[in-house]
């Protein structure tokens, strides 16, 4: 090792300053960066209770067709077995989709019957908050995955308020 | 060799070690505790309750559906169901003893139970998912931490949910002009998310499905007929022009061919008063 004085001395001294600030950089990144020295919350999380109530409110929504009062299940069946044109359809539940309450102006609900049918409003700047999904039956026997997911700009607080 | 200079170096060297064993206990703490977080079990009874929410709405539109095509059958058969041992005419059904009781609760029951049977439920249930601790990969690979038990039991609850969730009519609780279909229970687990000790614990949905009472005017029909078309095929025709202003009655040799509209159904029999009516026999669901 070196003596102070040494030539080499100082060429020492700054590689081990180095290597230290080096260390305690990567682990304050570790540490505070993926927040491993914060303590967790003992409680689970608000935002883990979320259900599936928005969706099945959605499709229980009482609405009207041709004079004939149904939910909006009954009309998706109605859909499917082509007695409900493609423009009524889109336009009932476009309106009920509307109707559903959102975290802010912005917010949109983008529905997923199956994988042919989509209403999506949302632009790609949107993140996808909260996402339900059930299995819906048809009156032809077969069954259709419907999923609703609200895509907005918003906190996690704002989201838990209206889901 | 200036032992004084060797100070340097093994501070540097003993920050290492002391930040990574920091590092290495506060993962394992976390690791340890991750099952352990207050309102998971809340969690696992609130997933199971929102599985039963989708198991009823899915009932609720089955039952819709086989409904109206199970009293559309019974109705152009005359109260029996679409196998019967009826003599034909056409479409028509002879309303005679040979088609055996008349008891169209009972048949209505068995028909709408086999048409549920077509129905099969899929469960979108998703395990609860534990937080992910940074690093605690790394320290399992390398053998320094254990490998957290996860839940097993989402697949085992979807499993279960999928085979119970079959619609199976328990019982028809008559209301006058409603029907009270009760379904056989279905038994939800109730995950266990820290995936320690035993599944005990489940949650018992009991359906119930309300529907407007159609068998009503084929029991009627029934007592009408057997009331008023005993002597004369005349008298039959006349007293049932009185009972039911839109019957529509063609005559054929010594046989009635009736239809009567009722809402989005007809009633549909051929009636042959040589040969008598079918006995009317109450029935009871066990």
């Amino acid at each position: 090792m070196h003596k102070k004085g040494s030539w080499a001395y100082p060429l020492e001294f700054v590689t081990y300053v180095g290597l230290l600030t080096v260390i305690l950089v990567i682990y304050g990144i570790i540490f505070f960066g993926f927040k491993v020295a914060e303590p967790d919350a003992p409680v689970i999380s608000a935002k883990d209770y979320q259900d599936s109530t928005t969706l099945i409110n959605f499709l229980r929504t009482p609405t009207e067709v041709n004079g004939n009062k149904m939910t909006i299940a009954d009309s998706i069946n109605l859909f499917y077995n082509s007695q409900l044109s493609e423009q009524e359809f889109k336009n009932l539940i476009s309106n009920t989709l509307n109707s559903l309450p959102k975290p802010n102006e912005d917010s949109n609900y983008k529905l997923e019957i199956g994988k042919d049918v989509v209403f999506d409003k949302s632009n790609i700047f949107q993140a996808e908050k909260i996402v339900q999904g059930l299995y819906f039956p048809l009156s032809n026997k077969k069954i259709v995955l419907i999923k609703l997911s609200l895509k907005c700009n918003c906190n996690e607080e704002e989201v838990f308020e209206v889901a | 060799m200036n032992k004084k200079g060797i100070f340097l170096p093994l501070f540097v060297i003993s920050t290492l070690f002391i930040l990574g064993l920091l590092f290495a206990s506060i993962t394992y703490e976390k690791n340890e505790r991750q099952d352990k977080e207050i309102g998971q079990n809340a969690l696992a009874i609130l997933k199971s309750y929102d599985e039963g929410e989708k198991i009823n709405l899915f009932f609720e539109q089955s039952v819709k559906y086989t409904e109206k095509k199970t009293i559309s059958d019974l109705y152009s058969n005359a109260g029996y169901s679409s196998e019967n041992s009826c003599e034909k005419i056409g479409e028509f059904i002879i309303f005679s003893q040979k088609c055996g009781e008349f008891n169209p609760q009972k048949y209505f029951q068995e028909s709408l139970n086999k048409e549920l049977e077509q129905y099969n439920y899929l469960s979108t249930y998703k395990e609860i998912e534990n937080k992910k601790v940074f690093g605690s990969r790394l320290f399992t690979a390398v053998g320094l931490l254990p490998e957290v038990e996860t839940s097993k039991n989402a697949e085992l609850f979807k499993f279960v949910a999928e085979k119970n969730a079959k619609l199976k009519i328990e019982n028809l609780e008559n209301q006058g002009n409603e029907f009270i279909i009760n379904f056989r229970p279905v038994e939800l687990l109730i995950e266990n998310p820290s995936g320690i000790g035993e599944i005990e614990s489940t949650y018992t949905l009991t359906p119930k499905i309300k529907v407007e009472n159609n068998i009503l005017f084929l029991e009627n029909f029934h007592r009408i007929i057997s009331e008023n078309c005993k002597d004369s095929i005349e008298e039959c025709e006349a007293k049932l022009k009185i009972f039911y202003s839109n019957v529509n009655i063609q005559k054929e040799n010594n046989l009635l061919k009736i239809i009567i509209p009722k809402g989005n159904y007809q009633l549909k029999a051929a009636l042959d008063i040589t040969k008598g009516f079918p006995n009317k026999l109450s029935f009871r669901a066990v």
